[in-house]
């Protein structure tokens, strides 16, 4: 681990003009402007007084319900396909740096662009609502929780390790992109048939849920969420990185 | 005898289920030379190297790299080693440069490496150029540029001259040759093409099916020499008198036989024993054989 440092430093390069680095931006960016679209298009006599409230709700509702799981299980497959694609595994894993280094680096620059998305997705979020209100003047008296924004996206983030570490390991086990993709497709089916039946303890429970379960700031189980998410995501990804470090490629 | 080897194996055995991809193999590879490994397409020789490299585990038998043992663990004894494996490892999107620099990090190389690398395969006028703009050569000379980037001791490189012109193939063997005489590189290399090889490589190994049919010096070679091909006036006779003496009769006929010989000093003797014993010799010819010849008939046969 004492490389860690420098390798993180290489992976970083790596990511440089990919398409994994675009899209942590952009997508979160769109649905920003998706949702913004949507309220702009409302009438100014709506005298809501928790309007930007229920913008912001439903802007990090579509993003982490709808969209973050699949997000999540991409951002992995385009990460793990850095090396997949450029057979990059035989020149990497050659070099006299320790492979659970190597491993570790690829997990953290993963959750970094998970990080970067999440940023730009409250900033968009706050930024997005502040136009609004001077598109709206008859907006400008509801309130917008920042706060709460930023801290439900930076908890939705932590809840989000174990599902993100699962996927990552996913990608990194198979050269396609197709498994990840799968799991995660399969994951979204099944929290969309558990949850709404109120298998709430299910809910808490489900690596693909937990995002959603810790951004809601009144559900009472979001503290399970973050904690499960944290440690499962640690020690799944301890035990992948084990794994995959003892593996052969050929 | 083991600190003046680079790489030794000691019965280096792969298996893939039921195939026996590598086969007791005892390499040595002395240090400050061009080792080249020859065999045909699936004898075994990128398993080899990937079993050299780590990136395999031997199903039995040991490797040494520098007289110390290789194992997962010791990641350290691959500082010191450079290699480039089939096709380059390279990052498409990103410029020559720095693809280089991606390893000189991992590595902890001073910054002038990336430089130094990229004017010794002739790249300094690309280096800001994306990969995937490249050609064949130029992503050869890269791959080849990340080999030596650390200023490796010991280098192994499959197929290095792939998609080079002549002229990059000169140079690659000009550079080769002084890697090796001049900084006491040792060189690994495997290759197909077997007249280059023979004008770089010191030491020769050659495998097919898994297993080494032959290891050493290019002159050693000679015993696996085409026969010496002898017209004389009484073939059968000329045979059995040869027989007698202990040389292998391969073929004989009424005038012309083939005797098995492995130095050029044994025609002169094969020569004297026909002659002393009465018989006229009409003519000795032996065919001079390439490298590729030689290797031709040794896998094939």
């Amino acid at each position: 681990m004492k490389d860690l440092f420098q390798v993180l430093a290489a992976e970083g390069l790596k990511l440089r003009r990919t398409l994994a680095l675009r899209l942590a931006i952009w997508c979160p960016t769109v649905i920003v402007l998706l949702v913004f679209g949507i309220y702009a298009g409302r009438s100014e006599k709506l005298g809501d007084p928790d309007l930007l409230t229920g913008f912001a709700q439903l802007t990090l509702t579509i993003w982490t319900i709808i969209l973050f799981p699949l997000y999540a299980a991409l951002i992995a497959a385009l990460v793990a396909a850095v090396e997949h694609q450029n057979e990059g595994w035989k020149h990497l894993l050659a070099l006299p740096v320790d492979r659970s280094t190597i491993f570790v680096a690829k997990w953290i620059a993963g959750i970094g662009l998970l990080l970067l998305s999440s940023l730009v997705l409250a900033t968009g979020v706050v930024a997005t609502a502040e136009a609004l209100r001077l598109m709206k003047p008859t907006w400008s008296s509801s309130p917008l929780p920042s706060v709460m924004i930023f801290r439900g996206i930076l908890l939705s983030s932590c809840a989000a390790g174990f599902l993100f570490s699962i996927q990552m390991w996913i990608s990194l086990r198979w050269r396609s992109f197709l498994p990840g993709i799968v799991v995660a497709v399969i994951a979204l089916a099944l929290m969309f048939v558990a949850i709404p039946r109120g298998i709430a303890l299910f809910g808490s429970l489900f690596p693909w849920s937990l995002p959603a379960m810790a951004m809601a700031p009144h559900n009472p189980y979001r503290p399970i969420a973050v904690g499960l998410g944290l440690l499962g995501g640690v020690l799944v990804g301890a035990v992948a990185c084990w794994h995959l470090s003892r593996r052969e490629f050929c | 005898m083991t600190d003046s080897l680079a790489i030794e194996s000691r019965g280096l055995t792969r298996t893939f289920g039921s195939c026996t991809a590598v086969n007791g193999l005892e390499l040595r590879v002395p240090r400050g030379i061009i080792y080249a490994f020859l065999g045909p397409n699936g004898a075994g020789k990128t398993t080899t190297i990937r079993l050299l490299l780590g990136l395999l585990r031997p199903t039995s038998g040991t490797i040494l790299l520098n007289g110390e043992l290789l194992t997962q663990e010791r990641r350290e004894l691959m500082r010191g080693i450079g290699a480039l494996v089939e096709t380059p490892s390279l990052y498409p999107h990103l410029t020559g440069q720095e693809n280089l620099e991606v390893t000189r990090r991992m590595l902890k190389l001073p910054r002038s490496r990336v430089a130094d690398a990229l004017a010794v395969s002739g790249l300094s006028a690309d280096g800001n150029r994306v990969v995937h703009a490249y050609s064949l050569g130029m992503r050869q000379r890269l791959g080849l540029a990340l080999a030596w980037l650390g200023e490796p001791s010991l280098m192994m490189l499959d197929e290095p001259a792939n998609g080079l012109d002549p002229a990059g193939i000169r140079e690659l063997r000009g550079r080769l040759q002084q890697l090796a005489h001049d900084h006491n590189v040792t060189i690994f290399l495997s290759s197909h093409v077997l007249n280059e090889v023979e004008q770089v490589a010191d030491c020769i190994g050659i495998i097919n099916r898994g297993q080494l049919l032959f290891q050493g010096k290019l002159h050693e070679l000679q015993r696996y020499q085409a026969p010496l091909t002898v017209v004389a006036d009484r073939g059968l006779d000329a045979a059995a008198l040869l027989k007698a003496n202990g040389w292998r009769v391969l073929k004989n006929s009424e005038n012309l036989l083939e005797v098995q010989i492995s130095l050029d000093a044994d025609i002169a003797a094969v020569n004297r024993c026909l002659l002393d014993n009465g018989l006229h010799v009409y003519r000795l010819e032996r065919r001079q054989e390439t490298l590729e010849d030689l290797f031709l008939r040794m896998v094939v046969n």
